[in-house]
């Protein structure tokens, strides 16, 4: 299973800290105990009830604008595929800040929007309807277009054409960005924590109040245990999906009715209203009804830098996203290198880890050997970047001439002039595109720093918002995440460029 | 020559160590900046030749749950702003270590009682109600009529918050048997359940609810950075129940003397007198307050508190029930 020893390397960066963990804390009667307890089973109920009736509803509001997506060559499809940038760029804490701000609005207010499950739901179908998206695109837009004239010839028309022929195709597609979506509605921290509150236990939401109330570190453990083992089932299905992918010379074009451009038009409006929000927010003081470009000014004075270590935290995260992005480029080059049938399920699966008992047990691998902080930092970036990065390079790598390497491996080319020659200057736009979106990931990443509680020691962007935020100095916190934003954006759509250069 | 080359590395070595010894603190987030930045310690680090690593955490419970896995490699020398709570879990695992500052004979009588044996009480504050005047005209004034009042209130979640904490341990210590009869007539105007005092000010602020779970001292915070009661704070005729936080030595096996020092150092008038303004709570040495704290301060006469033994023996016990009566 673990024959390559890349894969073999990246088990144990996560395998050993929860293995330490584990010796130190686990107790089989407390986990036999707990298992078996009533209010263990409806969290689990709970947990996976909100994920599944998201993962369900964002997949309906997907289905036209998917379909007008791989249809359409228009700005409107454009804007479609480019949502993928919610799911995976997107701070969370911005969009949930954004939900917050509009949930206080009199209609909402009136609704009981916020603290409810309702608005749980509603921020889990804008973070994972893009999934659908760009998964049911891709698969749209690779179903031959003889398939269709056959259908056609039959007699068949365009709604048995679809409901017949194309459905039917397109259902591992629904399958696999279901449960990818199914996964990060089960594993999400800040929605719940934000806008539903912690009378909503979630696995992840357990751990977290576990850790921080009970300090029944073995009671945290299990209800991670037990989050591993469903996702980790769960992503089995998905690795034993296989996907035949054959050339094709000519792809179905379907006419869309106006009724699905309307509903595109409105899902961009929902989705890009609460981006575009976060970003006026930063300089618009929403309760006071004020522009204002001062907290900006100010984030840069010498004397609020003595306070909030705003440029410190700002070289910090882009020290710690470049290192951790290019050694996540390199980890993943040599696991595609040595796949097996195993890869997979091997690094999906680490989906299922808890950042929050993550961050736990990277923090006790300090206590007790003394690893430096950032060090661990980059090993738990690495764990959570892996499979992200992964899923990018995987399916360019699968279409790479392989007659190529082939000839040059007979023609005595060893490994490095091998990639040198041949992969790096083939592949080099994906290799920067990967690096940029993985850069941007960790750029923003929140759960893991926060719950090592590391701000004094290597603050980073995304704890030092936090820390204005909560000391109340939201105009300082709004205009930072801001420019965290804009910078994750332009990141992003630079990553985009590389794509688009690798395919023409 | 190799020796005398060693004998200078090893000099230089000593010396090095001599003058940069580290004293790591952990203290709460709100901690953080007021007390690195204080003459006083900034002076106390110049005269012991000595680098204090401050170590800050959002909220106390994050900072238990760091000291619990240190416990056999324990990293800090001295936590600061523990809660009583987190003193008694503290304890049970023997984390803290016994020692009798000299300047406890500062502390005042009223607070003296709180003394233990390896914590020291640093400072204190009265929980009280929050609530928006333009919103809540006539205000409740005893539990049992804020249960019933159904105006939205938001809380702090007892497991992760030490407010939450305290705000629970006060309903039981007011009401005695019948807090869990309080809790069944309140659950429906919770509006929203913080997971921190912050949180729960942010939505406050934010409009969410017209009251909140808060302190005392919330009156003349308002007064002194806005000028103005745009919030009012009420104090239930049922009693006020005082939340007090510690300072306390770290126990390791090799107690720095600056621990001690740093210990005694809290308790003096050049640090005492920063809390009223800088923490909004109450020192507990008699220096002497703003003028602000005793203009709008809600003195209370009937002081409730449970004994740390009740504590250590019911407070999972009432975690569990206040799960099963608020959660479900």
């Amino acid at each position: 299973m673990l024959k390559s020893k890349s894969q073999l390397l990246f088990f144990l960066i996560w395998f050993i800290p929860i293995l330490v963990f584990a010796i130190h804390f686990f107790d089989f009667s407390n986990f036999i105990s707990i298992i078996s307890q009533k209010t263990t089973l409806n969290m689990v109920v709970f947990t996976l009830f909100q994920a599944l009736i998201s993962t369900v509803i964002a997949f309906l509001i997907a289905i036209l604008p998917s379909f007008y997506a791989s249809f359409n060559k228009n700005f409107l499809s454009k804007l479609l595929s480019s949502t993928l940038f919610i799911p995976f760029f997107f701070p969370v804490i911005s969009a949930t800040t954004t939900f917050v701000l509009i949930g206080h609005q009199k209609f909402f207010h009136d609704i009981h929007f916020l603290f409810s499950l309702k608005a749980i739901i509603v921020a889990n179908v804008f973070f994972n309807a893009p999934i659908f998206i760009y998964y049911l695109k891709e698969s749209f837009s690779k179903i031959p277009k003889t398939l269709h004239d056959l259908s056609v010839v039959d007699g068949a028309n365009k709604n048995q054409f679809i409901c017949r022929v194309l459905i039917p195709l397109v259902t591992p597609a629904i399958f696999r960005s279901g449960i990818l979506c199914f996964a990060y509605c089960f594993t999400n921290f800040a929605i719940i924590l934000n806008l539903g509150g912690l009378k909503f236990s979630t696995l992840e939401v357990s751990i977290a109040t576990t850790l921080l109330s009970s300090y029944n570190f073995s009671e945290a453990f299990t209800y991670g245990f037990i989050q591993l083992i469903i996702l980790s089932t769960l992503f089995y299905f998905i690795s034993s999906q296989s996907s035949h992918e054959n050339e094709i010379e000519q792809v179905v074009s379907l006419k869309t009715t106006y009724i699905t451009t309307i509903i595109s038009v409105l899902f961009c409006l929902f989705e890009f209203a609460i981006v575009a929000l976060s970003l006026i927010f930063s300089f618009y003081n929403f309760y006071l009804g004020t522009f204002s470009l001062l907290p900006f000014k100010e984030l840069f004075s010498l004397n609020f830098n003595q306070e909030y270590p705003v440029l410190l935290s700002f070289f910090t995260t882009v020290a710690l996203s470049f290192v951790t992005s290019i050694i996540t480029v390199i980890v993943v080059y040599f696991i595609i290198k040595s796949k097996t049938r195993f890869t997979n399920f091997f690094l999906f699966s680490t989906l299922g880890i808890s950042n929050a008992f993550l961050a736990i047990c990277l923090i006790y691998l300090n206590i007790l050997y003394n690893i430096p902080i950032p060090i661990l930092l980059v090993l738990g970036y690495l764990i959570i970047a892996t499979p992200i990065a992964y899923a990018f390079i995987s399916p360019h790598f699968e279409s790479f001439p392989k007659n190529i390497v082939e000839s040059a491996y007979l023609s005595g080319a060893n490994r490095l002039k091998l990639f040198l020659y041949i992969e790096w200057p083939i592949l080099k736009s994906i290799f920067i595109a990967t690096f940029l979106q993985i850069f941007t990931i960790i750029f923003g990443e929140f759960t893991l720093t926060y719950t090592m509680q590391i701000y004094s020691t290597l603050p980073t962007l995304s704890l030092t918002t936090y820390m204005l935020s909560s000391s109340h100095n939201l105009a300082n916190a709004s205009a930072l995440s801001g420019i965290s934003l804009f910078f994750i954006i332009i990141l992003y759509f630079l990553s985009l460029s590389f794509i688009n250069r690798f395919k023409n | 020559m190799k020796k005398k080359l060693t004998l200078l590395f090893l000099l230089t070595l000593s010396l090095l160590s001599l003058s940069n010894t580290i004293l790591t603190i952990y203290l709460p987030s709100n901690y953080y900046n007021w007390i690195r930045t204080l003459p006083a310690v900034v002076q106390f680090q110049k005269e012991n030749a000595l680098t204090i690593h401050f170590v800050s955490f959002d909220g106390t419970n994050k900072m238990l749950t760091r000291l619990e896995l240190e416990k056999n490699n324990p990293k800090a020398d001295i936590v600061m702003g523990l809660s009583q709570m987190n003193t008694i879990i503290a304890n049970q695992s023997n984390l803290l270590y016994g020692y009798t500052p000299q300047n406890i004979s500062l502390i005042s009588n009223s607070m003296k009682h709180y003394i233990l044996s390896n914590a020291i009480p640093f400072d204190y504050g009265n929980l009280a109600i929050l609530y928006d005047p333009s919103v809540v005209k006539n205000p409740p004034k005893t539990f049992m009529a804020l249960a019933k009042s159904n105006y939205p209130l938001i809380i702090c979640d007892p497991r992760t918050s030490s407010t939450g904490q305290d705000f629970l341990l006060w309903t039981i210590a007011a009401l005695g048997p019948n807090w869990q009869t309080f809790w069944k007539l309140s659950k429906n105007s919770i509006s929203f359940i913080a997971p921190s005092w912050d949180s729960a000010f942010s939505q406050f602020e934010a409009g969410e609810s017209p009251m909140m779970v808060s302190y005392a001292s919330d009156e003349a915070y308002s007064y002194y950075s806005y000028n103005s009661s745009r919030y009012k704070v009420l104090s239930l005729s049922d009693g006020s129940y005082l939340e007090v936080e510690f300072n306390a030595i770290i126990n390791k096996q090799n107690v720095s003397p600056y621990s001690r020092k740093f210990i005694e150092l809290m308790l003096t008038p050049s640090v005492q007198s920063t809390i009223a303004l800088n923490n909004w709570m109450l020192p507990t040495t008699n220096v002497a307050l703003p003028e602000i704290f005793n203009k709008y301060y809600p003195v209370s006469t009937k002081q409730l508190s449970i004994p740390n033994i009740e504590l250590l023996k019911n407070l999972n016990l009432w975690l569990e029930q206040w799960q099963s009566i608020v959660l479900r």
